[in-house]
């Protein structure tokens, strides 16, 4: 069955963005190139895109690109782990993450390394946990375990984690980046952690070495 | 670091086997009969590899170089001529003789005198031409700077297009910042994409020059937020704001901000489109 398409002048209208800002998605890998379909009209080449996918996604980019570069927006559509494998020390002399997190790490998985790229984005993740301070010991490292799981099963859209707090009790949510999580209002936010930035920034780490 | 790495000096004629070498220097006529892993190589006479090539530091030649297999080296500096059946990935890439690659390219910093030819497709960081470049399908880059001839297969992506000189781009030209400055030979691109376009025609050679006004640039769309065209000949020009300038011939112009219009500029269809886009 088809899928509904719409026009690209109609996107643009509808949403209010510009010709220069879905160029720019585009090469920066924000929109995918084979949403963009070219069809022969009676007006001539006409570019269409799938209506509801095209919608959504636009929308994402907007609420998100006042927090966020286009770089950590586009890994947060297109997750893409790289290969590698690093050392305990090499984690630590890259600044991936402090020796407390990862000999937390390496205690409690029984795993000495080397670490592959999930690994690694776990450890900084349970780094940044820690030096939180919302959570620590063995409960930063479920959290950490529970966004690295989640994160290799939900194919399309990265996560993200957050840890609430109500009466001294401290739990840990993880949720697709762009979601909307309600909670409780007696609950507060400790803290909140985009796997997509993190991913982004152990990338750039590696690609500066 | 391994030391023991050998260094060949050939001035006659040399067959090297598979392997690891040190620092290779030809000035004779080598052949490299399989895969070989070096440190470094120059090569001003006529060297042959059948086999793949990876460099730790610098490949040097200014005599005729083919390689059958594929080329991965830090460096690679040609003046004389180069023949890659396979790939190239490398760091920087200087050519000011002539380099054909029938595999794909990449490269952080590629400079071209001379003439670059890649069948696959180019991409890397910066991309500065002020000889001839012809790829055959497509390119991405950050930064392209030409001053020279221009053929493109497929698509070209870069945050920054600067060129002077003949462009023949067969798929979409999607660039942030855009200025073209057209040559006297007529240029083509088969559609344009971006925030801020800028098409003006070739500059007068002197006072010799009989037909100034010549070379037109043919394009299908040019979509973008601040569009400025001089000797354009397109479909559908779109925009934010739009400025016509002479010797142009649009079928369709639609804005959502501003236009304006030489007055010896064709438009056949305008219109005006919604309250103007809020987000750029």
């Amino acid at each position: 069955m088809e899928e509904a398409l719409i026009t690209k002048k109609e996107l643009l209208e509808l949403t209010g963005i510009s010709y220069g800002a879905l160029y720019r998605w585009k090469r920066k890998n924000l929109i995918p190139d084979d949403w963009f379909i070219h069809r022969a009209t009676f007006t001539g080449q006409e570019t269409f895109f799938p209506r509801e996918k095209i919608l959504e996604r636009v929308e994402k980019i907007k609420e998100l690109k006042d927090s966020m570069s286009l770089d950590e927006i586009a890994e947060i559509f297109n997750p893409k782990p790289r290969a590698v494998s690093l050392t305990p020390g090499e984690i630590e002399n890259l600044r991936i993450a402090s020796e407390n997190a990862l000999e937390l790490f390496i205690r409690g998985k029984t795993d000495a390394g080397p670490f592959s790229f999930e690994q690694s984005v776990e450890i900084r993740l349970l780094d940044k946990i820690l030096k939180s301070g919302a959570i620590d010991g063995s409960d930063a490292l479920s959290a950490a375990e529970l966004a690295g799981e989640v994160l290799r099963s939900v194919e399309k859209e990265s996560v993200k984690l957050e840890i609430y707090k109500k009466q001294g009790v401290a739990f840990s949510l993880v949720t697709e980046e762009a979601g909307i999580l309600f909670t409780d209002r007696t609950a507060e936010k400790a803290a909140s952690f985009s796997l997509a930035q993190i991913t982004a920034e152990l990338k750039q780490i590696l690609d500066r070495i | 670091m391994s030391n023991n790495r050998q260094d060949f000096n050939v001035s006659g004629r040399l067959a090297l086997g598979p392997g690891e070498y040190g620092n290779l220097h030809f000035s004779g006529s080598g052949r490299l009969t399989g895969d070989i892993t070096c440190t470094s190589i120059s090569s001003s006479g006529a060297l042959t590899s059948e086999g793949s090539i990876d460099c730790e530091e610098q490949i040097k030649c200014s005599g005729a170089f083919h390689c059958k297999g594929s080329v991965r080296t830090k460096a690679l500096g040609c003046s004389g001529s180069t023949h890659i059946d396979g790939g190239l990935e490398t760091g920087k890439l200087e050519c000011s003789g002539s380099v054909k690659i029938d595999g794909s390219c990449s490269g952080e910093s590629i400079e071209t005198s001379g003439s670059l030819a890649v069948k696959g497709s180019l991409e890397g960081k910066s991309l500065d031409v002020s000889g001839s470049v012809k790829v055959g399908k497509s390119v991405k880059m950050e930064i392209i700077d030409t001053q020279g001839s221009v053929s493109i297969g497929g698509d070209c992506e870069a945050e920054r297009f600067i060129s002077a000189g003949r462009l023949d781009i067969s798929g979409l030209l999607n660039a942030g910042e855009i200025k073209i400055r057209l040559s006297k030979a007529d240029s083509r691109i088969a559609d344009i994409g971006g925030e801020r376009i800028e098409v003006r025609r070739a500059a007068r050679s002197g006072i010799f020059d009989f037909n100034p006004y010549r070379g037109t640039l043919d394009a299908g769309s040019i979509e973008g937020d601040d569009i400025y065209l001089e000797n354009t000949k397109a479909r559908n020009v779109r925009g934010t704001r739009v400025y016509i300038g002479s010797r142009c011939e649009i079928d369709t112009v639609e804005y959502t901000g501003s236009f304006e219009k030489d007055a010896d500029a064709v438009v056949k269809n305008l219109v005006k489109v919604g309250s103007g886009a809020d987000i750029q």
